[in-house]
């Protein structure tokens, strides 16, 4: 049974193939096109999984789809009734690109695939998986845990930012999930944003600048103190209340308000190609603290809802792979194990064995080291 | 080939690295990556600079030999993908000044932290990559070689492209990005390409900012 797995539309676009179970291939289509976190529709990267795996589109028994188009739909329509009438402008912008590729993805998928080649829609079947549930899909089941705790924190999905999950043979369970808008992976973006880095791919660049900062410096602790006491609640299991009067991405084309940042922090949005400054390095230290402390009472959670030695991580916020080294550190979990994919395009694979396991209820035999072949599917 | 690569990275080159199926996810490990000396102080800023044309602050990363990983770095596990950090261990750690965190920036980068300036970053820390010769044998050799030249197993590892660039596809890219920068050798499986040995080449750069 030959089963594809595509992520589409969101930031980097992928494709995998799985053959009862096993990947075959999978593939980034940024790297056929040449463009950083190409979104399109991953025409290249498919044509190269079929070639690796010798199938034609008609041969496949499924095409799983990373995400689920109508939740964005309604979180879409939801935010901005509820944020009403702040988001109008921002709603007018939005609307077209929705309307036509996510809200009728399907149609837009069948489309996209005639660019791979011809297929018999009848012959088909098209599932389309919960995002999150893709995320902890890709961590669990190539990994060598008979079961284990799944975290996945993201920016955002649908409604769920980050979930909490047990694994066992081909079942996942989903025990808790934090919702829209408060995420920690659209915390950290905006950190990204005010400290003069792109969303979405310069997260790994303030983690790196937030050794910069000074550890002792009485300045780090006041930053640390105004994002705890302003920006972010954070309870006891790790899940966190954003205060929106600080944040922009829900209603507006921005991450923040950059006003009400520039009073609470003293110094305004750095421009991208500004030289960085010692301040600048400590609120990255301090975000990055504050991170480091959410995803470990996350952590801790998801080891009280699940009892389990080990840990699957998954979701864009797993690429922070400091926040790793300290989950680690606290010897919450015996093992560890983390999608190399983590981000978006781990959830071609995700979905393709979600589809493999949930739907189709497969048998599972765990490999060591892991079922990934190191990171090592591609071209 | 491993021994010359070795003995060409041991001399301060930098070299493009081009084996087999390339990786899914955003990390090179050791089949599209750029290599280069960890010991070397100037490497840092070297590849920052000349090769990938981006911000001088950012850190790289080792690949190091999964048996050998434990005598440079606090392990506690594998990490083949390059997604845990951990510290250099405090033997390998050369003292810092009492004013360091008052340092300027640059300043701070400057100092060498280690005998591994290259991969060690600010704070002592490295993103580390296992390289286990069971799942990447061609590199794991090549460490080896690395290993059996300077008696450290362990080599600077950053994704083939430059800056805004997705990381190279094919032999195409990979050349392509190879005489676009000061990268001074490239290798593609079997096959060496010497920066010197090649003829006219018009630089066409034009990196997108990321």
């Amino acid at each position: 049974m030959t089963i594809l797995g595509i992520s589409a539309f969101y930031h980097d676009s992928a494709a995998c193939i799985i053959r009862d179970g096993e990947i075959i291939a999978a593939a980034q289509e940024e790297r056929f096109t040449r463009k950083k976190h190409d979104e399109s529709f991953p025409v290249q990267a498919t044509q190269f999984c079929l070639d690796a795996a010798g199938v034609t589109l008609d041969e496949l028994e499924v095409i799983a789809f990373y995400d689920k188009p109508l939740l964005k739909f309604e979180r879409l329509l939801e935010t901005y009734l509820s944020f009403a009438p702040r988001g109008v402008k921002s709603f007018f912008t939005a609307m077209p690109v929705w309307l036509k590729e996510k809200m009728f993805m399907k149609r837009e998928m069948y489309e996209a695939l005639k660019r791979v080649g011809e297929y018999d829609r009848e012959k088909v079947k098209f599932l389309f998986p919960e995002h999150h549930l893709s995320h902890a899909a890709s961590a669990f089941y190539p990994s060598p845990f008979e079961e284990s705790a799944i975290l996945t924190i993201d920016g955002v999905g649908e409604w769920a930012t980050a979930s909490i999950c047990s694994g066992k043979g081909t079942d996942i369970t989903i025990h808790r999930e934090l919702k829209f808008p408060h995420s920690l992976g659209l915390l950290y973006s905006a950190f990204t944003y005010y400290l003069g880095f792109r969303v979405n791919s310069g997260e790994y660049k303030l983690m790196g600048l937030a050794p910069y900062g000074d550890p002792n410096s009485p300045l780090l602790k006041e930053y640390i103190e105004k994002i705890k006491t302003e920006l972010v609640e954070i309870r006891d299991d790790g899940s966190i209340y954003l205060n929106q009067d600080y944040f922009d991405y829900a209603t507006g084309l921005k991450m923040v308000r950059e006003k009400k940042w520039e009073d609470l922090f003293g110094f305004p949005k750095r421009e991208e190609e500004n030289e960085l400054q010692q301040h600048e390095a400590d609120l990255a230290l301090a975000i990055q603290k504050v991170t480091e402390e959410i995803v470990v009472k996350m952590a801790k959670d998801a080891k009280d809802l699940t009892n389990s030695e080990n840990l699957c991580l998954a979701g864009g916020v797993a690429l922070n792979c400091v926040a790793n080294g300290v989950i680690q550190n606290e010897g919450i979990f015996e093992e560890i194990y983390i999608q190399p994919a983590a981000g978006d395009a781990g959830g071609a694979v995700g979905a393709a064995l979600a589809a493999h396991y949930l739907y189709f209820e497969k048998q599972r035999l765990p490999q060591k080291p892991d079922s990934m072949k190191r990171g090592l599917p591609g071209t | 080939m491993y021994a010359k690569v070795a003995d060409w990275l041991a001399d301060g080159n930098v070299v493009g690295w081009f084996q087999g199926r390339m990786e899914f996810g955003p990390r090179a490990l050791g089949n599209r990556s750029i290599l280069g000396d960890p010991r070397n102080p100037d490497m840092q800023n070297k590849l920052n600079l000349k090769i990938k044309y981006r911000e001088s602050f950012r850190p790289f990363a080792p690949s190091v030999l999964a048996e050998d990983a434990h005598e440079y770095f606090e392990v506690k596990s594998d990490s083949p993908y390059m997604l845990l950090v951990q510290e250099v261990r405090k033997s390998h750690r050369k003292e810092l000044p009492k004013n360091y965190h008052k340092l300027p920036l640059r300043e701070k980068l400057a100092f060498e932290r280690s005998e591994f300036p290259a991969i060690t970053h600010i704070d002592f820390s490295a993103r580390i990559q296992t390289v286990h010769p069971e799942t990447n044998e061609r590199y794991w050799e090549l460490l080896n070689a690395f290993k059996e030249k300077t008696g450290v197993g362990m080599v600077v590892n950053t994704s083939f492209n430059v800056r805004g660039e997705p990381i190279v596809c094919t032999p195409e890219d990979a050349y392509r990005c190879f005489m676009n920068t000061e990268m001074d050798y490239l290798v593609i499986g079997d096959f060496v390409f010497r920066k010197s040995a090649q003829g006219e080449w018009e630089k066409k750069l034009t990196f997108e900012k990321d």
